[in-house]
């Protein structure tokens, strides 16, 4: 085996839109282009477990689409296993790219209606194993499905290989769902936002499952969520990584409980402000730790560190400085912030703290404390 | 730092001085086919005057159906049984909220009790501007338009937004959480003395969920309001709630204070969903979900409508369904067993005194 890792994302970018008018083209203008994914690298190994958290329209599900062969990039690569999934013209001894395709599955985040509602479960589940495993006959097909109906709970399997996708809960369609993908014995699994529409008394089992399955059958995970509890239960278990993003970049990248304890950009701060556990009833909200509450326009995101326009820590040399991942020194080595103020940087500290608009009533509550 | 939780010496006596609302056997059935569908079942409850009650349920434990009967809001064919009495904090007669007019209600809604509902980004109506959305309710309401205007530009920058740009805009111009804090906004508009909201934050983000909580905080203090928040996430709505109650399958299992609910709570169900949720201090390798699913409105089992997910289920659970019994004081909970309960079913979860 080579030392590539199993999947490999190299400064990948993803365009959207824009006036795409021939003088536009001309003039050089932009406008409009929506940077859903904005210059992202990321390895995943074997085996591994990366949860990707941020908010809405951060891109987090175009660059787990992207990841995972659905979304073309504009610019950059991602490799699988060493070879380029956008790779047109195979050599003797690449990768074929059905392949690739078998080994790069998804989890929708809508399980009910991703499952065809006039199939019986065991007739969604059949295709893709008619497909990708031919030598299978129908008897040993249906064998598969039953047990892997069994594996996540769904007994008698032969009962829900029968049913309809009308007849199960949300959870049991979930898991169904994730049957379909583990049949194929993928190498990486994208689940977006697996667990969110299930109630919460359900979650944790769901995610239990998920992370039972990932042990068992060794695949690697990218789990898509906006809920830091929730990233942090998988990855956590898992021995994973936290990924955070904000309008297209990774901000910060590291082991969960380092993410969670420790965290160094005051984007994740702010996450993790908004993800109050139960230990914290008796205190009141505290006011949010950002400069403004709305997320800015993706269409025109901020110059230099996108995030300065919200972020109490920002100088004017974030305003047209751009920070990198970098390493952070600590205990860990795998933990990764883009943020001049973690790293401490000199020419951020020799700046002007930005002191403009606080529309969110910081002054007031300084003051005196409300009632 | 200011103390957010200020207690009152109210208990739950039926005084009108404290309670706002007053819901006493309430129950909303659905005509099916294949059977009348409970989704209220014989719920009583008080909303006590300038408290934040937090409604706690999963999916279809008829949360929202409690939340709609405080403004006799049921969509037919759905029936609402029982009393609802709003007592108005001036005096007066109370409102018997379920016998009014259809005029009557329609003044009621608004001026007394507002609701911010589920879903409420498609709210507003895309073909209005926002500041269209409230020089409507006013003129439906005969407001002075002006004098409403200058109120709505208040109530436009509490919720930390500019009146100019955001009167001015079509909803689709607005970010899901700025249309949601105009849509509390415009809630507000002719100054109700309760708001009462479904899931008010559940398709935002958790930065802009946490910032609307903040805010709500800081309006029911400015304008003294009473407000109720329906939601199936507990420990979202935990601290700013002053009370919780818990529904399942269609009824109140508990009601109490929220420190009782969250440290000490005496019910199987809320001592279990306690220890389900994901919660980002707890200890990885202590969360476990409820096994089993909750019933079917159509199906809801004898007795305890709990007893079939319940480890502590015996016959009596069975056969009987046990009334909403006080554990402690203004603490109440509907469980034959709330002292095993206690014992046998520990929570996972230390919460800080």
């Amino acid at each position: 085996m080579s030392a590539d890792p199993l999947l490999r994302v190299d400064d990948l970018s993803v365009h959207f839109g824009g006036n795409q008018g021939i003088l536009d083209r001309f003039l050089g203008d932009d406008k409009g282009v929506v940077r859903a994914v904005d210059n992202v690298s990321l390895d995943i190994g074997e085996n591994d477990v990366v949860a990707l958290v941020g908010e809405s329209g951060c891109g987090k599900t175009t660059l787990g689409k992207a990841m995972i062969g659905l979304q073309r990039p504009t610019s950059g690569t991602v490799r699988f296993r060493g070879q380029d999934i956008w790779k047109s013209d195979l050599e003797p001894g690449d990768i074929p790219y059905k392949e690739i395709r078998k080994s790069l599955q998804m989890v929708h985040q809508d399980a009910g209606n991703s499952l065809d509602p006039n199939r019986t479960i065991f007739k969604n589940l059949n295709p893709a194993l008619k497909k990708w495993r031919p030598e299978l006959n129908l008897v040993e097909r249906r064998e598969l499905v039953h047990q892997m109906l069994d594996t996540v709970g769904l007994t008698p399997a032969d009962d829900y290989a029968s049913r309809y996708p009308h007849q199960l809960s949300g959870g049991e369609a979930q898991r169904t769902v994730i049957v379909r993908s583990m049949l194929l014995e993928p190498d990486l699994i994208l689940a977006d936002e697996a667990v969110s529409a299930l109630d919460v008394s359900l979650r944790v089992n769901l995610m239990d499952l998920l992370l039972e399955l990932q042990e068992m059958f060794s695949t690697s995970f990218v789990f898509i969520s906006h809920n830091m509890a929730n990233a942090r239960y998988l990855a956590g278990r898992a021995d994973g990584r936290i990924a955070v993003m904000y309008l297209g970049r990774i901000v910060e990248i590291g082991p969960a409980d380092e993410i969670i304890k420790n965290p160094q950009h005051p984007y994740t701060k702010s996450l993790l402000w908004a993800t109050s556990g139960l230990s914290e009833i008796n205190d009141p909200i505290e006011t949010p730790p950002v400069r403004k509450i709305d997320i800015p326009d993706p269409e025109n995101p901020p110059s230099g560190c996108r995030f300065h326009t919200r972020c109490p820590e920002a100088r004017e040399y974030c305003t047209s400085n751009t920070p990198d991942l970098a390493g952070m020194s600590g205990p860990s080595d795998r933990h990764e912030a883009a943020c001049f103020d973690a790293h401490d940087s000199i020419d951020y500290r020799n700046s002007e703290p930005l002191t403009d608009d606080l529309d969110i009533g910081v002054a007031d509550d300084a003051e005196q404390p409300a009632d | 730092m200011a103390t957010q939780h200020t207690k009152r010496k109210t208990r739950d006596e039926p005084s009108a001085e404290h309670n706002v609302l007053e819901i006493t056997n309430a129950s909303v059935a659905f005509a099916m086919e294949r059977g009348d569908a409970r989704v209220l079942d014989d719920v009583s409850i008080n909303v006590r005057r300038g408290e934040v009650l937090g409604v706690v349920g999963e999916s279809g434990s008829g949360k929202s159906m409690l939340a709609d009967s405080m403004l006799d809001a049921i969509d037919s064919p759905g029936t609402l049984t029982g009393d609802v009495v709003f007592n108005p904090p001036e005096g007066g007669e109370p409102i018997k909220v379920n016998e009014l007019s259809k005029e009557e209600l329609r003044r009621f809604r608004w001026e007394r009790v507002s609701m911010v509902v589920q879903g409420a980004l498609d709210s507003f109506n895309p073909t209005l501007s926002i500041g269209d959305h409230f020089v409507e309710t006013l003129r439906a309401h005969d407001y002075d338009i002006q004098e409403g205007m200058e109120r709505a530009r208040q109530l436009i920058s509490d919720v930390h937004l500019e009146p100019d740009r955001v009167l001015d805009a079509y909803p689709h111009e607005l970010s899901g959480g700025m249309k949601q804090r105009a849509l509390i906004a415009l809630s507000l508009i002719l100054d109700p003395d309760v708001l009462v909201m479904d899931e008010p934050t559940a398709a935002l983000d958790l930065l802009m969920q946490q910032s609307i909580l903040k805010l709500l905080s800081e309006l029911k203090a400015e304008y003294d309001l009473t407000i109720v928040i329906v939601t199936h996430d507990l420990s979202h709505v935990a601290r700013i709630s002053d009370r919780l109650a818990v529904m399942y399958a269609f009824e109140l299992l508990e009601l109490g204070p929220v420190q009782d609910i969250v440290m000490d709570p005496a019910h199987p169900y809320t001592r279990e969903l306690l220890n389900s949720i994901p919660d980002i201090d707890a200890d990885l390798d202590e969360m476990a979900s409820i096994e089993g699913t909750s019933p079917d409105p159509l199906n809801v089992p004898k007795g305890c409508s709990y007893h079939t997910r319940c480890p502590l289920a015996d016959e009596q659970c069975r056969a009987t369904n046990p009334d909403l019994m006080e554990v402690s004081d203004d603490h109440g909970a509907a469980c034959f067993y709330t002292d095993e309960a206690r014992e046998t079913i520990p929570l996972k979860k230390e919460v800080s005194k």
